[in-house]
């Protein structure tokens, strides 16, 4: 393995590690941790374990800078929670906190120092109407613009074309399910729902299990991957925290064939527990990799693609395999998102549209 | 500061390694790593670079850029160049090849102000003397880098021409002594008073017009280490047809204005309420119209000396 | 940063609230107060925003914060305080009310509709 990956890894897994990290070092853990989206997190580390005094003034400079940017993203989600409140006054409907929202809102661990730059929520189908009403009535406003946009939002995704506040600029994506209608996997959003917990009035989490299974499939069934390693984190914080309870692991393997999601779970656990030390029990681990099916050369070319595209590789050092495993994966999480028709469209509207330059 | 420190130098060995490991220096408080296979950039950083500090060993990189081609064959064909931060989403666009000092300064600007949260930024020009810093935030184009190059050529140290870096603990200012950016007319101005050796070739039909790049002063670069408060918010607005004079700004526009010249002011919430009323508190603010740069420095003079 | 007091007929926040409503200013030790002779100027945590009071929005803020109010309340208070009569204050507070909201600097506590 690279070693600024090598190194960003051990952090991650053991944050007192940091205290014996040579300048040099740093040097790749803090660029490597900025292009993974990963540096308010490693700030958090070092706070959470007093080590911020420790460090030379320069890193200390960039962490205390990255933790004001995560305080900031924190306090944003709450503000738009309170402000979603604010716009739906009223109807008793419950709405879903979905990721960096969700793990705020519930005080999880990956909470920390982690940025996220919307709010993303879920209702019921039948509430998206009265939802997206009530947003815009209070001053959300459509982002997407062009008809193919709106027609393609709505026809083959899970979520509404994305809303932003104009004041605010703050953007909010709501779903109704949690992977496309043309993904493979198909988990029933009304079971999602039926188990998730409300925090307040308004909101709601998912269930412990559910919030892991979400993630997963985000990042290894819907995703590009490319960069995903935030995410791979937020899951390996979930398993520390639910897997303290003795079930979790055996209600977790059950829900995920209850919904589906077998697969994704088994390559959270799998990539988890070998990249960061997430404490999966061995027989869970076992029993989850029976959900993948694929002959060992397919296997092994998924397993060298993905951990060549959870961790970008460094700007003065460019290897070409790390390009081609994102594109892979990126046409591979499309081809899983929609009929392959529907792909070369997509793909080729896109693309033209870069061509002529219409949109960034 | 020891002169054991090595410096960056117009040498072979420097202009090779800017092509192989890249070369990694000191700007205040900030290590950058910058690296470039471009012959005539190689020659315009370190001719404007001259004398800057490397890093040593014991100093982590704050930023990593490089100036690379557009694409393999473009580089022979028609050279066209753009920074790289290696992040996505940044708004680097292609160059014309004789431009890749600009894309350098600006890739290096935009990583300034885009992950120094450590500070809060302002937008502005800022010198010293006599241990009391005179910040002075403007847009681009009203005379802010002139009036900022002309100051740090009369006597006063020079701290930066785009980036006030405010320590919201301390309230102390931090050096960024970077080359200072003369733009049209302000060139001939400035270019009468410094050594010719001091600025750069001319960089012509860039999207700002003529620009060329004024080296620091040696002072400027040996106590890059020295932070200081500021006593003054000056407003330079260069008009050479109106009448000089010299307003002082009310409290609640000072904040207003000083707020509006803070980069990342919503990025630091609390923490920048805070450091804006301290600094308002603290510093009388002026708007200061000027026909002359010579004129200027004489009211800015005598600013500090009747409002410390 | 945005002037308060100016309001004007912007988006609301969401649904109107009758006028039984209660205003409360949620949190009101996350707001920072910051005296500029003239005006004060308030930075609200929770928004990230700073916003410029005159002296009458602030006094109806901090009335509120002493003790959430409905309009007409906080209108009497304030009538009371400047002696000047209620119809001329009422709607003055009415406006005041309406840009706080949008602000999100108070909430509504009961809704009546």
């Amino acid at each position: 393995m690279r070693e600024d990956a090598r190194l960003l890894l051990t952090v991650l897994k053991n944050p007192a590690r940091q205290a014996g990290l040579s300048a040099q070092a740093w040097s790749q853990v803090l660029y490597l941790a900025r292009a993974c989206g990963l540096l308010g997190r490693v700030a958090a580390d070092a706070e959470r374990y007093g080590l911020l005094d420790s460090l030379a003034a320069g890193v200390r400079d960039q962490l205390i800078g990255a933790r004001r940017v995560a305080e900031m993203s924190r306090a944003r989600l709450l503000w738009e929670m309170d402000r979603v409140r604010r716009a739906t006054l009223g109807p008793d409907i419950k709405i879903v906190l979905l990721k960096g929202a969700a793990y705020v809102a519930a005080g999880l661990p990956c909470a920390a120092g982690r940025v996220s730059s919307d709010i993303d929520v879920l209702v019921s189908r039948d509430r998206l109407q009265w939802l997206e009403a009530a947003l815009m009535a209070a001053g959300w406003q459509q982002v997407k613009s062009s008809d193919y946009d709106q027609q393609y939002y709505r026809d083959w995704m899970h979520e509404l074309p994305p809303l932003r506040h104009p004041e605010r600029n703050a953007v909010i994506d709501i779903h109704h399910t949690i992977l496309p209608p043309t993904s493979r996997y198909k988990p029933d959003p009304a079971k999602l729902l039926a188990n998730a917990r409300m925090i307040d009035e308004r909101f709601a989490v998912f269930a412990d299990t559910d919030l892991l299974l979400h993630s997963a499939s985000h990042l290894f069934a819907d995703g590009e991957l490319r960069g995903g390693l935030r995410d791979l984190v937020d899951q390996r914080d979930l398993m520390v925290e639910f897997g303290k309870s003795a079930d979790f692991w055996p209600r977790l393997k059950a829900r995920s064939e209850e919904l589906g999601l077998a697969r994704p779970l088994a390559y959270s656990l799998t990539y988890a527990h070998d990249l960061l030390a997430a404490p999966v029990p061995a027989e869970a681990l076992t029993a989850a990799r029976r959900a993948l099916p694929w002959p060992p050369p397919l296997r092994w070319v998924m397993d060298w693609c993905v951990r060549a595209a959870l961790i970008p590789p460094h700007l003065f050092d460019r290897a070409a395999g790390a390009a081609v495993a994102g594109e892979l994966l990126y046409i591979r999480s499309h081809w899983l998102r929609m009929p392959p028709l529907m792909l070369a469209r997509h793909l080729g509207v896109k693309a033209w549209r870069r061509t002529l330059g219409s949109r960034p | 500061m020891g002169r054991d420190v090595r410096d960056i130098t117009r040498s072979p060995e420097h202009f090779r390694a800017l092509r192989r490991e890249g070369l990694r220096f000191r700007v205040g408080p900030f290590v950058a790593h910058v690296r470039t296979p471009f012959t005539r950039l190689r020659h315009d950083f370190l001719e404007t670079y001259e004398g800057f500090p490397l890093a040593s060993e014991a100093e982590a990189t704050t930023f990593h850029l490089q100036v690379r081609a557009t694409a393999p064959l473009r580089r022979w064909l028609r050279p066209k160049l753009m920074a790289d931060a290696g992040f996505a989403h940044t708004p680097f666009v292609p160059l014309p090849g004789d431009l890749g000092m600009l894309a350098m300064e600006m890739g290096l600007n935009w990583l300034v102000a885009t992950s120094s949260d450590r500070f809060l930024m302002f937008h502005a020009g800022l010198v010293e003397r006599g241990g009391k810093a005179i910040l002075m935030p403007g847009a681009s184009g009203i005379g802010k880098s002139t009036l900022t190059a002309g100051l740090s050529l009369s006597g006063w140290r020079f701290f930066t021409d785009e980036f006030g870096l405010l320590d919201p603990d301390t309230l102390a200012f931090h050096p960024h002594p970077r080359p200072i950016s003369l733009k049209n007319e302000s060139i001939p101005v400035l270019a009468e008073r410094v050594m010719p050796e001091r600025l750069g070739r001319p960089l012509h039909e860039t999207p700002k017009g003529t620009i060329r790049y004024l080296k620091p002063p040696r002072d400027a670069l040996e106590r890059m280490a020295d932070t200081a408060p500021a006593s003054l918010i000056l407003y330079p607005n260069y008009n050479p047809n109106a009448k000089s004079q010299v307003i002082e700004l009310p409290k609640h526009e000072a904040f207003a204005m000083v707020r509006g010249a803070a980069v990342n002011c919503d990025r630091l919430g609390e923490t920048a309420f805070r450091a804006l009323a301290a600094l308002t508190d603290r510093c009388r603010s002026f708007r200061l119209i000027y026909r002359s740069l010579d004129q200027a420095i004489r009211m800015v003079s005598d600013l500090m000396e009747h409002a410390p | 940063m945005t002037a308060v007091a100016k309001a004007d007929d912007r988006q609301q926040s969401g649904p109107s609230v009758g006028p039984l409503s209660i205003w409360t200013v949620p949190s009101p030790e996350r707001l920072l107060w910051h005296d500029l002779g003239a005006v004060a100027v308030v930075f609200n945590a929770r928004s990230g925003d700073t916003h410029v009071v005159d002296p009458l929005a602030h006094e109806a803020l901090a009335l509120l914060v002493e003790s959430p109010r409905t309009a007409s309340a906080l209108t009497a208070a304030l009538a009371d305080l400047l002696e000047a009569p209620e119809a001329e204050v009422g709607p003055k507070v009415e406006a005041i009310l309406t840009e706080f909201d949008r602000l999100g600097l108070i909430f509504p506590l009961v809704t009546v509709h």
